[in-house]
């Protein structure tokens, strides 16, 4: 095992930062509307909710690739038969017709904070993480369950979500026949459109953020005749970061 | 080639057509002779990438539905972006522009084969 790597810092993908820049939305928001999103109750239903049910599968998914758990969680080790308890109710709740997903969800809450107090934390020392000196995330008791039920640094989860966010390849793939299913990139994109956030008015453009805007439905159009995926992903990937770069320059 | 085509004029087009005294066949002439791969491709102009981006953006909300030649489409645009490469020289893209026009030819002709195939293959 690597020792050398921090699981309490948080390298932010360039693609995430021009992801981020494009859209002109903050990095911690975005990181924020994920946390806030990825839920105990999400991961065990299968009803779709806008939102939760990308958050949470995009850390299901990512645990899956994992498999930590061989051994059972280990913040869960010393209270199983509870903390199974209550997964199986989360689960059951899940399972119930009648009543509407943010109520059930609401009342999965109750199991959540249970486990939330029993939990021995080994993988989360702390609810809040800074990004650095002046920006911070929140963990919701929901994401430190999460966290420690699949043994991850929340660092993990987070560095996982960034990583399967990029323009240049959705934009890439949307010329071509083939399916964009990247689902978490899918939340991004509602994230872009105002889900979860505060202000969801669209910022005022700059010039030259009008001319990129344009420039970039014409780069679209015109890379109709590169029909290779990853060309395609790279000719775009070198547009968004010249803008990156000017709009980091000028500022 | 010359064809006789019937389009409905929309209030807005006419209008406009009017107020600057345009005449409708004129310009819907000058926008399709822009309409080209060769020259967009090739082309530095500014003033001369609007019809063809247009007819790109045509293609790209049509193509769920179309019934276009896919196999034969990768095929073409593969030959027809190396072959641009190749030719650009510093000559303002004259000679690409004739080296694609020849594989943009060869791709109409494998359509048009491809799709009379459901005659000739019954024969």
């Amino acid at each position: 095992m690597k020792t050398e790597i921090n699981n309490h810092r948080l390298t932010i993908p360039l693609e995430f930062r021009v992801a981020c820049t494009v859209y002109r939305l903050k990095e911690q928001e975005v990181l924020q509307i994920f946390i806030n999103h990825a839920t105990v109750y999400d991961s065990l239903a299968d009803a779709y909710s806008v939102g939760y049910s990308e958050a949470s599968k995009t850390i299901g998914l990512y645990v899956a690739e994992k498999r930590r758990t061989s051994n059972g969680s280990h913040a869960f080790s010393h209270c199983l038969a509870n903390a199974a308890n209550c997964f199986r109710w989360i689960s059951e709740l899940a399972k119930k017709v009648l009543s509407s997903s943010v109520a059930k969800r609401k009342k999965s809450l109750l199991y959540v904070d249970e486990l939330y107090k029993n939990m021995k934390r080994v993988y989360t020392s702390s609810d809040t993480f800074y990004l650095d000196e002046n920006r911070c995330l929140n963990f919701t008791k929901d994401f430190t369950v999460l966290c420690e039920l699949h043994n991850c640094y929340p660092a993990e989860y987070l560095e996982n979500f960034m990583n399967k966010i990029s323009t240049a390849e959705m934009q890439a793939r949307t010329g071509l026949k083939i399916p964009n299913d990247n689902f978490t990139m899918a939340f991004f994109m509602k994230v872009v459109l105002g889900f979860g956030r505060e202000n969801n008015e669209v910022a005022e453009f700059t010039e030259k953020e009008v001319d990129f805007i344009c420039e970039m439905d014409e780069i679209r159009l015109r890379i109709h005749n590169v029909r290779n995926l990853d060309q395609r992903i790279n000719i775009l990937k070198e547009f968004y970061l010249n803008h990156y770069q000017d709009i980091n320059t000028s500022n | 080639m010359e064809i006789t085509v019937n389009v409905q004029l929309p209030e807005d087009f006419m209008s406009l057509c009017t107020i600057y005294n345009i005449q409708p066949q004129q310009f819907i002439q000058s926008f399709i002779n822009k309409v080209s791969f060769p020259s967009y491709y090739t082309g530095t102009s500014k003033q001369m990438k609007w019809a063809t981006l247009f007819f790109l953006q045509y293609v790209e909300m049509a193509e769920q539905d179309s019934d276009t030649e896919y196999d034969l489409e990768d095929h073409y645009l593969q030959r027809f972006t190396d072959t641009l490469t190749e030719n650009m020289k510093n000559d303002g893209g004259a000679k690409a522009r004739a080296a694609v026009r020849v594989v943009m030819m060869d791709w109409q002709k494998a359509v048009l084969a491809e799709r009379a195939k459901y005659i000739t293959d019954k024969l």
